[in-house]
């Protein structure tokens, strides 16, 4: 099950994409004190669309996005541009128009691989409640893909994201 | 044909398929591409003009009561003006059938299906209509009745829990591209109440001969509803640019549904919904052909051809190559066959056979209509 997408300036092609996959079966429930494991994966493509299809090559399941919570674009990236990902990410029907947008100040790796939940066992469930912290919190904001595509289109209105 | 006769109600839900369908495909993204953010304002005179319209077919379908409009075509031009008639409206439902069958395998092959061959999911549908066909006419309308509702609650519980998602001020500049735009091209959005169709041939199944204007009027009402809800739905929850590109708009509407962490994904209900829904309007019009064919030929059965009508809408629905000719099909060609076909000869033919009716009854006296004489 794919959880999270990081998105970085690449070294030698345009993108560097991280992958977090949860390992199957792994629900904690054997072991209530320990956090799930997850599995990261780092590829570099022109798009997307390469992206996937590369981790497809070496991954032993059909990568699938439909479980996709939070895209995380590091800060470099931003400030380069990232409609065309937001564009590809809005075409694929895969992709859940309410999935998070995360800026890092980090790189998008660092983000991912640093991602310890201390009160949450399961990283999915983490990923899923984190953003909505911003219901009884100020210092953060629910920030949906639809909402931030939106924003991308709209002639009024600016695109924002939650900035961790 | 007393076996076939069918309620007002069963009425109702027939004519609706076609706008529920539509909307599920392609018609809301079409008004909102030619009427950008005057579309609410275009969909309520598109709906005024049909309604002005409806009324208009009453009156002149009141002259020939229980007549459908093969019927009325034999009595103003005879029998091959009569042929004519039926091979348009042949050709008319064989090719809604078709182009709504491949548009919708192909919407369900991009969602759920991307390693199926389309024909594949295609066939699954035609056995169905087969099927249903075989079962018959009555069993049919009446499963129709039965889904209708949930049919339209989708239409509208769709708009209601996206509430929170809408940008309102997307109707603004409520003329949209101008006021001709809106008023004057605008209305060829009219084919959406392509529905018309089988209002033509509905009087000779109607339990009630009375019945036809409240079942012209409730149903072209209840449509104008739907599609106002479908065309709100999408104007307000996305830019226009992105509602043209989808496949499904109303589908991409769905998926913005949820409440709290508990009830997500409701999509894939909603496409449950609509697949059923599909399969009832292709039935409901591959009915209508074969009952126009029949007609046409005298036969007496129509059971043995089903399956071979069935081939040939295969065969046509894999006529377009790829989406870019399927899409041109389904929103330029469709749109100019129901204008021209339904709004068009059809209302041209009414009026001159009730022109014809007039001048005999001015000459004999009184001429009495039915199918007998005719």
């Amino acid at each position: 099950m794919q959880l999270l997408f990081g998105f970085d300036v690449g070294d030698t092609e345009r993108i560097k994409v991280t992958f977090q996959f949860t390992m199957p079966n792994s629900s904690g429930e054997n072991n209530p004190g320990e956090t799930a494991p997850s599995v990261i994966d780092t590829v570099e493509a022109a798009c997307i669309e390469s992206a996937v299809n590369l981790v497809n090559t070496f991954v032993s399941k059909e990568v699938n996005l439909s479980h996709c919570k939070i895209v995380v674009f590091s800060e470099e990236m931003a400030k380069q541009g990232i409609s065309k990902e937001i564009y590809s990410l809005m075409n694929k029907v895969e992709v859940r128009p309410d999935t998070n947008i995360i800026i890092s100040t980090s790189t998008a790796e660092e983000y991912i691989t640093s991602v310890k939940p201390s009160l949450e066992n399961l990283v999915a469930k983490f990923y899923e409640i984190l953003p909505r912290s911003s219901e009884y919190t100020g210092y953060t904001s629910d920030i949906h893909l639809i909402d931030f595509f939106n924003k991308l289109e709209s002639m009024s209105e600016e695109p924002i994201a939650i900035l961790r | 044909m007393a076996d076939k006769k069918i309620g007002n109600f069963e009425a109702i839900a027939l004519i609706l398929t076609v706008i529920v369908n539509h909307v599920v495909l392609n018609l809301p993204k079409n008004i909102i591409a030619s009427s950008s953010s005057s579309s609410i304002i275009n969909v309520l005179f598109i709906s005024i003009i049909a309604v002005l319209i409806g009324y208009f077919v009453c009156k002149l379908l009141e002259r020939f009561p229980k007549l459908d409009i093969l019927d009325i075509a034999n009595f103003l031009g005879g029998k091959w003006l009569k042929i004519l008639t039926g091979i348009l409206f042949l050709g008319y439902f064989l090719f809604t059938v078709s182009v709504v069958l491949r548009s919708f395998s192909e919407g369900l092959k991009i969602i759920f299906f991307p390693r199926s061959p389309v024909a594949a999911i295609m066939i699954l549908f035609l056995i169905t209509i087969i099927i249903t066909n075989k079962i018959g006419f009555q069993a049919i309308v009446r499963s129709n009745l039965f889904m209708m509702p949930i049919f339209i609650f989708t239409i509208l519980f769709i708009f209601f829990a996206n509430v929170g998602n809408f940008t309102v001020q997307r109707m603004l500049p409520l003329l949209g591209n101008g006021a001709f735009t809106t008023f004057f091209s605008g209305l060829s959005n009219l084919f959406a109440f392509g529905g018309f169709a089988y209002l033509y041939f509905l009087p000779p199944y109607l339990k009630d001969d009375k019945g036809l204007k409240k079942i012209t009027f409730a149903s072209i009402i209840i449509s104008g509803i739907c599609l106002l809800f479908s065309v709100a739905t999408l104007l307000f929850l996305s830019p226009n640019s992105v509602i043209t590109e989808e496949v499904f708009p109303l589908y991409l509407a769905s998926r913005n549904i949820e409440f709290g962490r508990f009830f997500q994904r409701l999509d894939a209900v909603f496409l449950l919904i609509w697949i059923i829904s599909l399969t009832a309007y292709l039935s409901i019009s591959f009915s209508f052909a074969t009952r126009v064919f029949q007609k046409l030929l005298n036969f007496e059965y129509t059971k043995w051809y089903t399956a071979l009508f069935c081939l040939f809408i295969f065969g046509f629905a894999l006529i377009p190559k790829n989406m870019y000719e399927l899409i041109f099909v389904e929103n330029v060609i469709y749109q100019y066959v129901v204008l021209i076909l339904i709004f068009g000869i059809s209302l041209a033919l009414l009026v001159f056979a009730n022109i014809k009716y007039n001048l005999l009854e001015k000459k004999k006296g009184a001429v009495s209509i039915d199918k007998a004489s005719i």
